[in-house]
Order: C-alpha cells, then sequence, then structure tokens
C-alpha cells in the first residue's frame, strides 16, 4: 500500500510539473505571439543584399507594364487625345472621354498613370534607399533606379502640369516661362504617411536631369535592349531637354538635347534600322535602334488589355488611325504598312493599309503580336529614330536649318529611299514635324510635342461630327487633373484649373 | 462491571430486534410514459442504512422499522419524492421527471453553470432539437430554434456552409460569424474551400459539417458580455459553445438509429418558359425590336416567324433535367455506459444525401469515442475525440453558365439534350456553352474533406475545492479539391482537359489551463474562482495544382496530363495567447455577481497594441427568493439580470495585416521582382464591443416561463480602408476607425398548457427584434459597396439602387424617380437612393409538441419579416429582352398594349432600355413564415419492446422546408445571404422516416 501511494504521489507531481512546464511554454514570452509571413518578406529583411536589391529593382519595371501605363494607357492618351488616333466607328466605350476632351477629375484618365508611377517610384525609391543605407557595390542598379524615377517624375510633371515655358497666370499660377508653376511633388524618399505638395514644374525638372546626368555616370554602356543602360539615360536626358525648351525655352536647353541626341547616335551601339527590316522589326523581340523597350513575353502580356489588344482588329479595336495622320504618309513609305483596313488575323506580312484609301477604319498594326498573339509585343520606350528628330529639331530652333534637315533626312530616306523632303512638308519645320508625327505616332509622343511646342491640336478627321475637333493653346486641358482619388486622401494637394 | 455490559448490550440487540417490524412493498413507474422505473434508490427516512432498489420491473420490497414515519424515492433525472407510510404496506409511485429548470445546468465559457447562477444571456439548444434532422450539419437546425439568431443558407448543396448572425451585424468589414468552440476547443468554421479557386467551379463546403449532429448534447449560444467577455478577442459576434454527450453511469445502452428520405425541390417561385412559350416570347421579341426600329408590322412579324421557326421543334424541360429527387440515409450506432469509475460515449455513423441537383451529393463517415476516468478521488482524466470522413460531389457555385442550376433556367427549352445520333448536344446557344447534362457526366467537382478533433485533458484537485486541470486539444483538418474539366465538354475542350487540384490543410492546437476554487462560507456566501492560460496556435497551408492536355477522358489524375500548369503552394499561421480570470459569487440564492477579465495576445495585431483586455460584470437578483414574493404562489420564479462588458473580433485582421511588407511576384522579363506590398499599421488591433444587457427571466402558474432580453451592443475601432495619398505608392490602408450600434429585445417562452399524466402540450416559442445603425465611419463619409451603402444613421444593410417608378403604361418603357421624386425615363437620370434594408425588424420561431402514451408530435415555425433582399437573379429571369436565355414564365404577361397596367416591360430583343439594370425594382421584401418542421414520432410501449429484449424502439416521421408563406419572387427567401440572392442552390423539401432501437 505504502508502496503505491508513493508512486501515486510522484505520478501527481509529475503531472504539476508538465502542467507547469507547459503554462511556461505557452506563455510568458512574445515570442510565441510573433510570425514571420511565409509568402513575403518583412520591410526590414526584403533588401539585404545586391540580389534583393536586383529584384526589387525589377519591380520597378514590372510597374512600368501596367495597362494602365506604358503598357497602353500612356501611348492612347498621347494619341488619341491629339490627332494621330481616333474612336473606331464601334467601340467599347474605352478611352471616349479621352477623345471627346472629356477630362473630369473622377473618371480622370491620369489616375492609372498617376497610381503606377507613383508605386514605381517608392519601389525605385526602396532599392536606392537599400543601397544607400547597406553600402551596397551596386551603381549599375542605383543608375538603373535613377533614371526609372527620373522617367517616372518627368511623365508625372508632363501629364499634371501645364508646360514648362507656358507663362499664363490663369492656367498656371506663378508661371514664368521658366516652370514657375505647380509640377508634381517630388518624391525622393519613401514614406507611406507622405502628404506631399506639389513642387514647381522647375524643381522637378532640376531633379529629373540630376537623377539621369547621376545615372550616366553609373551605368556601363552595353546595349540592354529592355532595361536603361547609360544611353537610355543619356537619349531620355535629351527629350527632357527638348521638351524644356519647346515653346520658347533657352537655346541652351535646346543646344543640349542636340548633343545628348548626337552623342547616343554617333557613341551609342545603336544604328538605324533599314527600310528593308523596317516592317518586320515591329514583330522582332528587338531590334538595332532598341535602346529601352518594354518587354512583354507570353507569360506577362496583358491580353485583351495590352496596347495591342487596343489597336487591333482582332483585339477591341478601339483606337484606329485617324486619317489625318494617313493623309501625311506619301506613297511608296513603308511605313504605310503599318496601317491595315482589312486582315483580321495575325498575319506577320503588313497589308498595305488601303489601295484606294476608303475603309471605314484603318486599324495599326504597329503591334502585331509576337508569335501569333495578340498583345505579345516589346514596346519602344526609348528608340534611336527619336534622337535623329531630336536632334532635327533643336537644330531647327537653333537656326542650324542646314544640320536640321540632314538628320530629318536619314529618317525620311530610310522610310521611303529616295523621297523628296518636300512630300513631307511645305515648310522644313512642318517638315520635321510631320515626320516626327509618323515616325513615333502610338509610342506615346504627340500630344506631349504638341504641348511642349504650345501648338494646338487640330483634327481635320474626326469619327463623328459630336467630337470636338479644335484645342488651342492654351487651355486648362492641356494637363490632366490631378486624381480625386489623390484629392481625397491629400490634404496638401492643389488641383490643377478648372477641374 | 464487564458482565453488566454485555448484558445490556444484549438487551440492546434484543430491544432491537423485538422492535416491531413491518414488510413494505410497491412498484415505481414513469409519470411521463406509465413505464416502470429499476433502480430507483428507496430508503426510510432518517435512516438510509434501511434500504433497496427497484428491480427491472420497478418493483421493490423492504422491512422496515414500525417507527419509520416516510420512504424517500429518488433516481436521477427525476423529482425526489418523499411518501408518508401512514401505516400502508404498499406504496405505488409514479415519479415525476425534475423539470427544475433553475437548477438545470448550462454549459458556458469554461465549465458549467447552474441556469439561476449564470448571470449572462445564453440560449440553449438540447439534442432533441436536433437528432432526427436530415441535416448534414447542426448550424442547418439552429434557425428559428435560438433568440436573435439568423441563419442564411446560401445554397442546399448537401456539406455547404451557413452564415450565422447572433444580434445582428456587428461589423463592416471584419467576419461577423461567432466563435465555436467544440468541447472547449476553439474550431475552424465556416466555408473551408479554398478561396484561390476560380468563383466559376468554387464549391461551398461546411466545416461544421464534418461533426455529426447526433454526437451534440446541448449547443449554447452565448450573446453577451457576461458570457462572452472570457473568449476575448473573438468573441464580440458570440459564441457558440458545442457540448458533445458523454458516458452515462450503468449498464451499456445501445442505440441503433436509422432514418431514410427524399428530398424534392422545395420552395422555389420561378418556372421557366416551355418551348412554346420560348418561341412566343422569341417571336414578340424580334417582332417589337423591329417595329420599334421602324420596320412595317407585317414585314417585323414576318422576319419574327422566320427566326421563331429556325429555333426548331425541340421541347426540353430543362429544370425537370438539372433537379431530380434526392435521397437521405442516416444509420448510426451510439453506445453509453460506465462504472462509477470509467464512463464512455461512443458513436459511429454514416450519413448519406443526394441532393436535388444532378451531380451533387455528400456521404459523412464519423466516429466518436469520448471517455472520462476517475483515477482517483483526486485525479481524473478524459478525451473526447472524434474523426470523420466526408465525400462530396458539389454542382459548381451558382451564376455560372456551367452551374446546372443556373443553366436549368437559361438554357432555352428549344435547345436539345442529345444530338439525332444520341450524343450529347454540346452547342447550347447564346454562349451558354455548357450542357448541363453532358457536364455532369463528363465533369467532376469533389471534395473531401478528412478532420480530427481531439481533446484531452487531467484534473487533479489539489485541496479540497481547488481544481487544476489541463486540457490540450486538437483541430486537424483536411480538405482535398478535385477539379475535373473533360476534354469532352466545351469547357474542357480548349485545354483538351484540365485537371486542377486543391489541396488544404488546417492544423491547430491548443491548451487551457485553469484552476479553479469554490467555497461556500457561513452557508451563504458562495464563492466560485477561475483562473486560466490558453495558448492556441493555428496553422494553414494550401497546395493547389493544375494541368492540361490528357489522352483520354477517363482518366484523371494530373500525372496523366501532358502540360503541367500551375503548382503552388502557400502557408500562413497566426498564435493567440490569453489569461483569464471569473469570479462568481452569490449570497444565499439571492443576489448574484460575476466579473470576468480576459487578456489576449495575438500575432496579428500590431507591434504597439500587441495585447487586449477585456473585462464584463454581470449581476442577477432572484426576486422571487426574497420573502416578500415567496409567498406569492403563482410565480415560481422571477429574476433580474444585468451585464455590462467589452469584448473584441480579431477575425477582420488578416493574418499579416500590421507588418510591412514585400511582395513577390512583380516580375518583369521573366525575372522575379519585388515590390513594397503592405504599408506596417504597428497601431492595428482588434474591433471593440460594448455590451450592455438587461434580463429578465419567470415562471408563473408553474405553466409559462419566459426570458425577457434587452441588449444595446455598440462596436468600435471598426477596420476601415483608410485611403491615403497615393504618391506614397499605396492607395489605401486599413485602419480602425469606425462604430456601429446594434439593440434590440428578444423574448423567448414556454407553456405547460396541457400536463396530464397521457396527454402534454407545451409550446415554445422567441422573437427577437433588432436594429442596426451605423454610428460613424472614416471622415463621415459613404461607403457604397455595392449594392449597399454604409452610411452614418442607417442600417449597415441599407441597399443603395436607383428607385423604380414601374413600367410606362403608355409605351412599355421602364421609369425610375430621380431624387427628388420626380419620374425620369432614362436610367442615367434615375438617382441612387436608399430602397430597404436588408437586416430583419424581427425574426423568430414557434414549436409546438403534442404527446399522449408514447405519440409525439411536433411542428416547427420559424419567420423572419421586415427585410429586403436584392433578387439578382430576378433581372435575368424576368428581363425584357435584353438578356440572353431562357425567362420566367412571368414575362408573358409583359407590356404589349398602349394603356396596359404591368409589372413587366415590353419584351423587345435586344432591348436597350436598362429596365432589367440594378435598381429597387429587384429589391423585394424577404419576409417569410415556413413550416420549417413536423415531427411525429411513437414510442413503443415497454412491454411490447422488452419482449424483443430491446430497451425501447420510436419510430418517426418528419417533414422539412414544408411550406412557406411569402411575398418574395425569388427562389428562396433563407438562401440570400447578406440579403443577396443570386443563383444559387435550392433548399430541399425533406420527408424522412426512421427507426431507433434502443437496447
Amino acid at each position: 500500500m505504502l508502496i503505491i501511494k508513493i508512486i501515486n504521489m510522484k505520478r501527481i507531481y509529475n503531472l504539476i510539473l508538465i502542467s507547469l512546464g507547459l503554462f511556461i511554454i505557452t506563455s510568458c514570452s512574445d515570442d510565441f505571439i510573433t510570425k514571420e509571413p511565409m509568402q513575403n518578406l518583412s520591410d526590414e529583411t526584403a533588401i539585404e543584399n545586391v540580389n534583393d536589391a536586383q529584384v526589387a529593382l525589377t519591380g520597378v519595371y514590372d510597374r512600368l507594364q501596367t495597362s494602365g501605363y506604358w503598357g497602353r494607357g500612356m501611348q492612347i492618351y498621347a494619341d488619341l487625345f491629339a490627332d494621330n488616333g481616333r474612336m473606331n466607328t464601334a467601340n467599347s466605350g474605352r478611352y471616349l472621354n479621352t477623345y471627346n476632351w472629356n477630362i473630369v477629375t473622377n473618371t480622370s484618365p491620369g489616375l492609372g498613370m498617376w497610381d503606377n508611377a507613383y508605386d514605381g517610384i517608392n519601389r525605385a525609391n526602396k532599392v536606392l534607399e537599400a543601397i544607400e543605407s547597406k553600402g551596397f557595390d551596386a551603381d549599375d542598379l542605383k543608375g538603373q533606379a535613377l533614371a526609372l524615377r527620373a522617367m517616372l517624375h518627368f511623365d508625372m510633371v508632363r501629364l499634371f502640369a501645364q508646360t514648362y515655358t507656358i507663362n499664363d497666370a490663369t492656367l498656371a499660377p506663378g508661371s514664368d516661362g521658366n516652370g514657375g508653376h505647380l509640377g508634381v511633388p517630388l518624391m525622393l524618399a519613401s514614406d507611406p504617411y507622405a502628404e506631399p505638395s506639389r513642387n514647381t514644374v522647375n524643381e522637378v525638372y532640376t531633379q529629373v536631369i540630376a537623377d539621369l546626368e547621376e545615372a550616366m555616370t553609373l551605368m556601363d554602356g552595353d546595349v540592354d535592349y529592355f532595361y536603361f543602360n547609360k544611353w537610355g539615360a543619356e537619349a531620355l536626358l535629351a527629350r527632357v531637354y527638348l521638351t524644356r525648351a519647346s515653346g520658347g525655352g533657352t537655346d541652351a536647353d535646346y543646344t543640349a538635347a542636340r548633343d545628348h541626341a548626337l552623342n547616343v547616335i554617333n557613341s551609342g551601339p545603336y544604328s538605324l534600322v533599314s527600310n528593308a527590316d523596317y516592317i518586320a522589326s515591329w514583330i522582332a523581340d528587338f531590334n538595332t535602334e532598341s535602346i529601352f523597350y518594354l518587354k512583354y513575353t507570353s507569360v506577362d502580356y496583358l491580353y485583351t488589355d495590352a496596347l495591342g489588344g487596343a489597336l487591333k482588329k482582332s483585339g477591341y479595336g478601339d483606337v484606329v488611325a485617324n486619317e489625318d495622320l494617313l493623309g501625311l504618309i506619301p506613297d511608296g513609305d513603308v511605313r504605310q504598312h503599318l496601317f491595315y483596313a482589312n486582315h483580321d488575323d495575325n498575319e506577320v506580312q503588313m497589308d498595305f493599309y488601303d489601295e484606294d484609301k476608303s475603309a471605314e477604319n484603318y486599324y495599326v498594326n504597329k503591334y502585331p503580336g509576337r508569335e501569333g498573339t495578340d498583345g505579345v509585343d516589346n514596346l519602344p520606350l526609348i528608340r534611336l529614330s527619336e534622337m535623329y528628330l531630336i536632334a532635327a529639331e533643336a537644330e531647327l530652333e537653333l537656326g542650324n536649318t542646314g544640320p536640321a534637315e540632314d538628320y530629318i533626312m536619314e529618317i525620311i530616306d530610310r522610310a521611303k529611299p529616295g523621297a523628296l523632303i518636300t512630300e513631307y512638308g511645305a515648310t522644313l519645320r512642318e517638315q520635321i514635324y510631320n515626320t516626327i508625327r509618323i515616325e513615333l505616332c502610338f509610342e506615346g509622343h504627340r500630344t506631349f510635342d504638341i504641348k511642349r511646342r504650345q501648338d494646338d491640336i487640330i483634327r481635320i478627321s474626326v469619327t463623328n461630327e459630336s467630337v470636338p475637333r479644335e484645342l488651342l493653346f492654351p487651355s486648362y486641358l492641356f494637363a490632366l487633373p490631378i486624381p480625386q482619388e489623390e484629392m481625397d486622401a491629400n490634404a496638401n494637394m492643389v488641383q490643377n484649373y478648372n477641374y | 462491571m464487564k458482565k453488566l455490559t454485555i448484558f445490556l448490550a444484549f438487551l440492546l440487540f434484543v430491544g432491537f430486534t423485538v422492535q416491531a417490524q413491518m414488510q413494505i412493498s410497491g412498484t415505481v413507474t414513469s409519470a411521463e410514459d406509465g413505464l416502470s422505473i429499476p433502480g430507483v434508490s428507496v430508503v426510510v427516512k432518517d435512516n438510509i442504512t434501511i434500504g433497496t432498489t427497484t428491480d427491472i420491473d420497478g418493483k421493490y420490497s423492504l422491512t422496515i422499522p414500525s417507527s419509520a414515519q416516510s420512504l424517500v424515492f429518488t433516481f436521477v433525472g427525476m423529482k425526489a419524492a418523499e411518501i408518508a407510510i401512514n401505516g400502508r404496506s404498499v406504496i405505488d409511485l409514479m415519479m415525476e421527471a425534475e423539470v427544475l429548470e433553475m437548477d438545470e445546468v448550462v454549459v458556458v465559457a469554461y465549465g458549467t453553470a447552474k441556469k439561476a447562477s449564470f448571470t449572462g444571456s445564453a440560449s440553449v439548444v438540447k439534442t432533441e432539437k436536433l437528432e432526427a434532422k436530415p441535416v448534414a450539419s447542426f448550424d442547418q437546425a439552429l434557425q428559428g430554434n435560438v433568440a436573435g439568431l439568423q441563419i442564411s443558407s446560401g445554397s442546399g448543396q448537401p456539406g455547404s456552409a451557413t452564415s450565422v448572425r447572433i444580434r445582428g451585424t456587428g461589423s463592416i468589414s471584419a467576419g461577423n460569424e461567432p466563435l465555436y468552440v467544440i468541447d472547449g476547443v476553439p474550431v475552424i468554421s465556416g466555408d473551408i474551400a479554398d478561396n484561390t479557386r476560380p468563383n466559376d467551379n468554387r464549391p461551398s463546403v461546411s466545416a461544421m459539417a464534418s461533426l455529426n449532429p447526433d454526437d451534440i448534447a446541448s449547443i449554447s449560444v452565448l450573446k453577451d458580455a457576461a458570457a462572452t467577455s472570457i473568449y476575448g478577442s473573438r468573441a464580440s459576434n458570440g459564441v457558440v459553445l458545442i457540448t458533445t454527450k458523454q458516458g452515462k453511469e450503468g449498464e451499456t445502452q445501445f442505440m441503433l438509429k436509422t432514418q431514410y428520405g427524399i428530398s424534392t425541390l422545395g420552395t422555389y417561385n420561378y418556372e421557366a418558359l416551355n418551348a412554346d412559350e420560348y418561341r412566343e416570347m422569341k417571336y414578340r421579341g424580334t417582332s417589337n425590336a423591329l417595329v420599334l426600329a421602324g420596320v412595317e408590322e407585317e414585314a417585323a412579324n414576318a422576319a419574327a416567324y422566320a427566326e421563331m421557326m429556325s429555333l426548331g421543334d425541340a421541347n426540353v424541360d430543362w429544370i425537370d433535367e438539372a433537379f431530380r429527387t434526392g435521397t437521405t440515409q442516416k444509420i448510426a450506432l451510439e453506445a453509453t455506459g460506465g462504472t462509477e469509475k470509467t464512463k464512455f460515449f461512443s458513436s459511429l455513423s454514416y450519413f448519406d444525401q443526394e441532393g436535388i441537383v444532378l451531380g451533387s451529393f455528400m456521404k459523412r463517415y464519423a466516429g466518436r469515442l469520448n471517455l472520462d476516468h476517475k483515477a482517483s478521488d483526486r485525479i481524473s482524466f478524459g478525451a473526447n475525440v472524434t474523426g470523420s470522413f466526408i465525400d462530396q460531389d458539389n454542382v459548381s457555385g451558382g451564376g455560372y453558365y456551367n452551374d446546372p442550376v443556373t443553366g436549368a433556367y437559361f438554357i432555352a427549352p428549344t435547345t436539345p439534350i442529345y444530338n439525332e445520333d444520341g450524343s450529347f448536344n454540346s452547342i447550347i446557344p447564346e454562349n451558354l456553352n455548357n450542357n448541363l447534362v453532358a457536364n455532369n457526366e463528363w465533369n467532376t467537382n469533389l471534395s473531401n474533406t478528412s478532420r480530427v478533433i481531439a481533446n484531452g485533458y487531467g484534473q487533479f484537485s489539489i485541496i479540497e475545492n481547488l481544481n487544476w486541470r489541463t486540457a490540450l486539444g486538437v483541430d486537424y483538418l483536411e480538405l482535398e479539391e478535385d477539379d475535373y474539366l473533360s476534354p469532352l465538354s466545351n469547357d474542357g475542350a480548349t485545354y483538351n482537359g484540365l485537371g486542377q487540384k486543391y489541396y488544404t490543410r488546417n492544423s491547430n492546437w491548443i491548451i487551457t489551463n485553469t484552476l479553479n476554487y469554490s467555497k461556500v462560507i457561513a452557508d451563504v456566501h458562495d464563492f466560485n474562482i477561475l483562473l486560466g492560460q490558453e495558448a492556441q496556435d493555428f496553422f494553414l497551408s494550401t497546395a493547389d495544382l493544375s494541368a492540361k492536355e490528357y489522352p483520354s477522358e477517363k482518366l484523371q489524375t494530373l500525372q496523366n496530363a501532358a502540360e503541367p500548369l500551375t503548382a503552388s503552394t502557400f502557408e500562413t499561421a497566426n498564435s493567440l495567447a490569453s489569461y483569464f480570470g471569473r469570479l462568481e459569487y452569490n449570497y444565499s440564492g439571492k443576489y448574484y455577481l460575476s466579473g470576468s477579465y480576459r487578456r489576449d495576445g495575438s500575432s496579428k495585431f500590431g507591434a504597439n497594441n500587441k495585447w487586449a483586455n477585456f473585462w464584463s460584470v454581470g449581476g442577477s437578483w432572484r426576486i422571487s427568493e426574497e420573502s416578500f414574493i415567496s409567498n406569492i404562489e403563482m410565480i415560481n420564479n422571477l429574476t433580474l439580470r444585468a451585464s455590462y462588458g467589452t469584448s473584441g473580433n480579431q477575425s477582420g485582421i488578416s493574418n499579416f495585416a500590421a507588418l510591412g511588407l514585400y511582395g513577390f511576384g512583380s516580375d518583369y522579363n521573366t525575372k522575379p521582382g519585388s515590390a513594397p506590398a503592405q504599408i506596417a499599421n504597428p497601431d492595428l488591433q482588434w474591433e471593440k464591443a460594448k455590451n450592455l444587457n438587461i434580463g429578465l427571466d419567470f415562471r408563473i402558474y408553474d405553466m409559462f416561463s419566459a426570458t425577457i432580453g434587452w441588449y444595446n451592443n455598440i462596436t468600435s475601432d471598426l477596420l476601415q480602408l483608410v485611403p491615403i495619398s497615393r504618391t506614397t505608392g499605396f492607395e489605401s490602408q486599413w485602419r480602425n476607425i469606425g462604430e456601429m450600434q446594434n439593440t434590440g429585445w428578444e423574448f423567448e417562452l414556454t407553456a405547460d398548457i396541457i400536463k396530464g399524466k397521457d396527454l402534454k402540450w407545451f409550446i415554445e416559442g422567441n422573437i427577437a427584434y433588432n436594429k442596426n445603425e451605423i454610428l460613424s465611419l472614416s471622415e463621415g463619409e459613404d461607403i457604397v459597396s455595392y449594392p449597399f451603402i454604409r452610411r452614418e444613421g442607417e442600417s449597415f444593410g441599407s441597399f443603395w439602387a436607383p428607385k423604380w417608378a414601374g413600367v410606362n403604361p403608355a409605351n412599355g418603357m421602364p421609369l425610375w424617380y430621380d431624387e427628388d421624386g420626380n419620374i425620369v425615363d432614362t436610367y442615367a437620370e434615375a438617382d441612387y437612393q436608399i430602397v430597404g434594408k436588408s437586416d430583419p425588424d424581427f425574426m423568430g420561431g414557434l414549436t409546438s409538441t403534442w404527446s399522449y402514451k408514447g405519440i409525439n408530435l411536433s411542428v416547427f415555425f420559424n419567420f423572419v419579416q421586415g427585410n429586403d433582399i436584392y433578387n439578382n437573379s430576378g433581372r435575368y429571369l424576368t428581363g425584357d429582352g435584353a438578356a440572353v436565355g431562357n425567362q420566367d414564365r412571368r414575362v408573358l404577361t409583359a407590356w404589349e398594349t398602349p394603356g396596359e397596367y404591368t409589372e413587366y416591360p415590353q419584351f423587345v430583343t435586344g432591348n436597350a432600355s436598362n429596365s432589367n439594370r440594378f435598381s429597387s425594382r429587384f429589391i423585394e421584401d424577404g419576409s417569410y413564415v415556413r413550416l420549417k418542421s413536423v415531427i411525429l414520432s411513437y414510442d413503443l410501449p415497454k412491454a411490447i419492446v422488452s419482449k424483443a429484449k430491446l430497451s425501447s424502439v420510436r419510430i418517426f416521421a418528419q417533414g422539412e422546408n414544408l411550406y412557406t408563406w411569402t411575398d418574395y419572387s425569388g427562389f428562396d427567401p433563407e438562401l440570400a445571404v447578406d440579403g443577396q440572392a443570386w443563383f444559387s442552390y435550392p433548399q430541399a423539401r425533406t420527408i424522412t422516416f426512421g427507426i431507433n432501437f434502443g437496447f
């Protein structure tokens, strides 16, 4: 009996000990109620080495790809808001407001661009901060991040502010012909609680130029079609200077635009695509003038929301070529083959846009879809032809008509060997402007080009008579409204005039 | 001296023996059924050493001293009786069942309480309400049985999950489902189907269906702070405590339960057009469209006729093809018994329900063992273990063309099922593309649930009245989902066969340590103290796999597919650490006080708010125990209760919502990319509830009992997605903002109208009123969440839609109102306004039970009143010609001639009048009264039963969802979850028969 009792007591004490043990194990510590996520990394551990930084930088490029931004939105806005595109007579209803200049704050076409660009800027800032704080030896990554941040800020200021050289106290309070009016917030550090106010246009350009100049010193010049390299940053810098100079800016800016463009032409590893290769280059993965193309694969393309889907007859086909644009292209110009009326398939071979030029709609076939899949196209963000066009326009503005004509003829002659410059316009200015318009159509330039030159948008052909034809400079419509979503959430944000 | 002692002892002995003795005997029977009761203890009062127990026939015989005054009869579950002997030699007794409801034991958080001492508000549902129900899970049997609890089925698919609201909706963005606790283990509840599955084939799989409802002894629905606060950060939506059956001391008793039944399409209001009617509507539609376009009437009619003729001469009733007579089968064997030391309850059950929609079924195999053992006076331990396996064949979710319910109403009756050669017709016009009969043959959508819920405990009495208890529980749930699209089907042909497999594994454990001390001081001060600590850990992992290109439709495993598509795994976890305590005190059974406290630390909370504190106080006053009341004969009980306290809701916080995160998948050029995915919110915390509850319990004339309750629940710190400046790279962040109120009355009544020996009539009912109001929102701004608007001062369920003004009798075109009340004739001019609310004014249930000599009839009604339902399916089924597919027969009354008043606009093919766009036209009164169930049972007389060597035999028949009174025009008002109805699997009307054998 006694033995049994002892065993029992021992058992009881053991039980108590075990229970107490469990009590201690499962309580006391905050460790038990700390869990790390399995699909994500915390902010603190996300970028710990150069490879992590590379992965985070890839995330910035990813942001450019969305259909709200460079995946479709920018190109459609730039060409449809102006005079290169028009709505198909039958359309899905997308972009009607852009085409009709019916721009209001809560359905602004700028929302997708605003969101994606600032998201991209934040991603780039996170990379820059990590490289800085952790002391990574990653000059090239830093250069790319800076160039991307510059490009995104530049897009924002082009979209949401009046042009740099405007001088109109009503439309752009504070404007002085030198970017003294409101631009967009410069986001140079990651801050989830920021409610920034708008920097001046001048401040934005200064920062963009500084970022690009620093980026150029950090990156190498190796060909890298789908990423920023040194040449990409310099080419963008040429565009930035030309944009700042246009509409009455300084000769220094025109000179800088020309010099950077020429440096890319002369020192860069790129060459113009030949006439013979020109059409095929639009379906190729890349070509000899690809400085920075936005890459899409069959895995990450945007399906029907891709730019090709918006333009092609086999897609939504919402936006078609404006006859004004088609009329500028002389017969025999290879670029006529970038438009078609009747094809309804994915054939690589381009259709001449129409023998009698009388079809109801001419579809744009710059983005025919690789491997027979609509939407799998690499979209040009910067290509060499633009450098010739920048050089030509800058020289024209500097009064150097000889070089201006030389540069523009490079593009004209490639498009139609043996063409006369007069086939493209009566004056050199017209010839240059029309060549830029034709060559870079549906690549996201047209509205910005008109705006920076302080020109008017004049549409001759429109889809129907209710569509407005003329937007005369200056107009509040040359700046998009700050999206209502931003206005609601940010007490420091000031809306543009008349929105 | 010694001799004297012996002598005296002898004298004494003789004195005893010579004292007059007498023989007394009798039979003890039950007042309820007149049957004899074996095992009743019969003792002499004041001398309990003289006694016996009744034999198998309820007979006893006892020799007692003639001085004995009376006998005391006691038996578990029966009222003890003290009978004066008065010189009789035969005393028969009819024992009455013990119905002293204030002594009734209620299962409460971390223990049990006598109903009298419980200061909180709880409703209890006993096993009788659940047992005979032909339902897969117990929650389906709760509707109408608990005051203030509302169930929406969502789907009649066997094994699908329900949605439960207790005392209204307390949260905007977080969960509104209560916490379920089975035998002390908070378990996984709700729909467990992999939420990454595409909506068009995602089924609903109920976690609760894995529990055999017959195993449940009682369900306590805890509603107020005094009852729920001790569950802390998970308690604000109420707590459902489920207690399974425990072993009973005595000889092992077996129960064999069998039940079989059939189900048919019950309440449904839609009747599709037959082929002739369909052709007629097509004709009218085309003709009308052409006339409106300016075509001469004659030419229009000719064109319409030609089109009508092109439809072919098939005549198929697709509803008939999609629906069938379902069956329900249940076989269960239960055993219970034990000794004073060891008691057990064990069950094995098989439940097989074939649904009323083609290709749907659920089969459950479940086993349970509940064991309790007393090792010594001080140590006891035990375990409750259940394991179950469910095989479920799902029809896909409602509203998609591959769903047979949707297809049944959409596919034109002029579409044949088979081609002339007998093969399936795969050309289903108007892009419907799915032949539901063929799909059922070809495609599969299966789910298998395996679940083990086990909890073991050890209890040690440290000193008298001080008990230590440690319990360890495990809830392991595995779900395997198979989705196969055959290459023969239209959907599968694109892939040449698509196989998709989803694995979900939940493994949760919990440890609970409690110390309990109870003490009565000076006979009147009754204390009970509970101290506890608890830790729970949740882990979820999923794996999704898919592949295409199948060599044959006969092979469905992914290995046979040539091209793998996806392979992805996902894991997540959270944990909860808690401390809690409760103090209960009562003075002399008159004044009761209780207080509880809980401190929860959760891995979900932000770093600055890692721990949450909750508390409650409650009190009750048993007025009927006061001397000024106790002599009023008619009042049997009168108790006033009040409680106030706090609780929380952490269900809306996803596991890592408080952390700043980088996400992956932001890839570019086939290289992996990352991006900031979430802003850290170190302040993120639980939603908070403050509950005030006042209750009154009374029983009068030993006949009527009632509980009347009033409550006011305010939830604050509601989680809201707050927009932030997008220059940060983010659009919004979850923050704790917002307040909502639910206030209401609850009445629970019972009446023993007839309490005769043979005939009894018992009525019980409940009714609950609730009013919901949003008190504050972020910056006071409305949140439009289609089809609702969340607006300060309005109900959470306020419908926000253009207001419908009917059909213009002049031209058959739709009319709406603008915000100034003017009638407008274009949809664009119509203004959105609040046009109804989804939460009911009141709801409840009423059960009436009659019994006569073993025959028992129970009729149960439930009702929901004053709620509106957005009948989204009606937009398609009562169309104006704009929508594709077949229509409800109501469109036959569509407008035809000027001056005609009708509810249905002119039927015009390709109609662009927008009459079927979202508007108050489709927001309808969802009130209903339902004859939910009728049960008729007969207990065979013991005399007959015992001849067959059985202890009891019960034969019963039961009908479920028998009839519904409603003005609602959609499928079934009970199917609408949160006030929205879509093409869902209708509930069945089920008739079952069963026999239970006890032996």
